[in-house]
């Protein structure tokens, strides 16, 4: 096990515990995947194991560390990276500045140079506008600007916030393929996706978050043949 | 008449060079901090307050206490920060706002009861103008000076911001705070460094304007003034903006009055003017792709 929640309960600040009891845990060379309803604690989850909440309850381990209450940096250098939902790029700055802020925790620099050259290898694209303002391109090239500067890491476990969101199915189909070709090299994912049908096909396992509490859980062939998941999350009615 | 052009010219370089490093910070602040800092004007006063301090009253020679004055301004931007503007890092920018409206007002208020509301003078002898391309421009050392290292802190600012990994740094978290965190970038540690950098060139500022002008307590909002507009005349946040904008200010307010087209006495709407134009031609600013917060 590469990483484990145990009954994890945290909130914001002073405001009430969103995640009440929370278990999940991801295997090496395993895609794991979250969903459930908007607002149910998806993204807060992630964000609790990189440190940006206030956990009130239980435990995260990482490997055989405990990295409950590290600050984001020290969780990084742990070999936790996360790409987060939504505006997850530096608009203002070139790709390559944006690659080179995802390594900003490393500091040996010819690592860095050559984990840059790998990214550009593994998105083309990147390195064709490498120069150019990250702003102006297009929601799947930003996407993969974001993956990429997470992949600069080098992560153990890379945690993805919605990957799919606002993207045309082709770009989303390209997205998961990248996705699955990340696994296959040797990093493990978390991942919380609104597009259940896609996430799930390409997961080893899922869960299914309700409310801030753990609903179901399961492989993701079964989680797609489960009739509630069907009805709440793939659009399906009996 | 082409002398006369030349040395208003020349006039509103120096002008424009002095009102670009007040701008540069505010501009730089804006963007990693996301206000306006209303109290920058009062760290260019300060500067030349601590730099006649040492000069005048202490004996110090001018580059031992322009240094010290430096490094003493720094410490009270760093200070402020820390103070005053860290613990509502996360709040409304409204709120360090309001704080900085404060803090300005307070400050000016410090410099009256210390140095009482007559004008003081950092005047000095060795100073003598020299005239430059055959008498055609009249120059003291000191704007010489200035002219040339506002230059060099421009360009140095920009390398910084370009090229090191901080420097990066802080434009990323300019550009996105919550991505910034999320790879490490410590916010807290990017406000020390603008606060630092800003307050550096304020001071610079301040003491080069002490050669230009008397000493008054009010000397730091006039050149806030002059700065504001200049950074929304170049775009809020846009460190070429900026520049661009002082210099623009400084020009045509020397040129405009110089040459008789606006009496002297309404120097001080000069920004304004520019401003209200620019405003009416191209709201977003000379280099703004949209007007709104470059966090977000
Ligand atoms: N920074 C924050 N401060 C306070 N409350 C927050 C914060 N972020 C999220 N919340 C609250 O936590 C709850 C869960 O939010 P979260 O973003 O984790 O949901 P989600 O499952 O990711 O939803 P979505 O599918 O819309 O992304 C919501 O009620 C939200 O309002
Ligand atoms: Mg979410």
């Amino acid at each position: 096990m590469i990483l484990e929640i145990k009954s994890l309960t945290a909130g914001y600040g002073s405001g009430p515990s969103i995640l009440q009891n929370i278990n999940l845990c991801l295997h090496e060379n395993e895609i794991v995947t979250i969903i459930g309803p908007n607002g149910a604690g998806k993204s807060t989850i992630l964000k609790s194991i990189f440190g940006l909440t206030d956990v009130r309850a239980g435990k995260i381990i990482h490997g055989s560390r405990d990295i409950t209450h590290l600050k984001t940096d020290q969780i990084i250098r742990s070999g936790i990276a996360m790409v987060t939902q939504g505006k997850n790029i530096f608009p203002d700055l070139t790709v390559e500045e944006n690659l080179e802020m995802g390594a900003f925790t490393r500091r040996d620099t010819s690592e860095i140079q050559k984990r840059k050259q790998e990214v550009f290898s593994f998105f083309p694209v990147l390195e064709k506008f490498k120069s150019k303002k990250t702003g102006i391109l297009s929601g799947g090239e930003r996407q993969m600007v974001a993956i990429g500067m997470s992949l600069m890491l080098a992560p153990e476990v890379l945690m993805l916030d919605e990957p799919s969101i606002g993207l045309a199915p082709k770009v989303m189909q390209e997205v998961f393929s990248k996705i699955q070709e990340i696994k296959n090299a040797g990093t493990a994912i978390l991942m919380v996706e609104q597009n259940a049908a896609k996430a799930l096909e390409i997961s080893d396992r899922g869960y299914v978050l309700e409310l801030g509490k753990n609903a179901l859980e399961g492989s993701g062939k079964n989680l797609l043949k489960n009739p509630r998941v069907g009805e709440l999350y793939l659009g399906k009615s009996k | 008449m082409s002398e006369l052009v030349a040395q208003l010219i020349w006039n509103g370089l120096v002008t424009g060079a002095l009102i670009a490093l007040v701008a540069l910070g505010l501009t730089l602040i804006y963007g990693v901090a996301g206000f306006i800092q209303f109290a920058h004007g009062e760290m260019v006063a300060l500067g030349a307050y601590s730099f006649m301090v040492m000069h005048k009253l202490v004996g110090w020679d001018i580059f031992p206490s322009a240094f010290a004055a430096v490094c003493f301004i720094i410490i009270v931007g760093l200070l402020f920060e820390k103070v005053f503007f860290r613990p509502v890092r996360d709040a409304d920018p409204m709120i360090p706002l309001v704080i900085s409206i404060g803090l300005s007002i307070g400050l000016q208020a410090l410099i009256l009861i210390f140095w009482g509301p007559n004008i003081l003078t950092i005047s000095d002898t060795s100073f003598r103008s020299l005239s430059l391309f055959g008498g055609k421009i009249l120059a003291t050392p000191s704007q010489i000076w200035a002219v040339i290292l506002s230059l060099l802190l421009m360009i140095g600012t920009t390398i910084f911001l370009h090229k090191t990994k901080i420097g990066k740094s802080l434009r990323a978290v300019a550009s996105n705070r919550n991505v910034a965190e999320v790879f490490g970038i410590n916010v807290d540690t990017s406000m020390t460094w603008i606060f630092g950098v800003g307050a550096g060139l304020a001071a610079i500022s301040g003491i080069f304007l002490g050669f230009e002008q008397n000493l008054e307590p009010m000397m730091g909002v006039i050149i806030a003034i002059k700065a504001f507009s200049a950074v929304i005349l170049g775009a809020v946040g846009s460190v070429r903006g900026a520049i661009i904008g002082a210099f623009l200010i400084g020009l045509s307010e020397s040129l405009l009055v110089g040459l008789g087209i606006i009496p002297s006495g309404f120097t001080a709407a000069i920004p304004f003017v520019i401003l209200i134009g620019m405003l009416l031609l191209k709201p977003e600013g000379l280099f703004g792709k949209r007007f709104q917060s470059l966090r977000q």
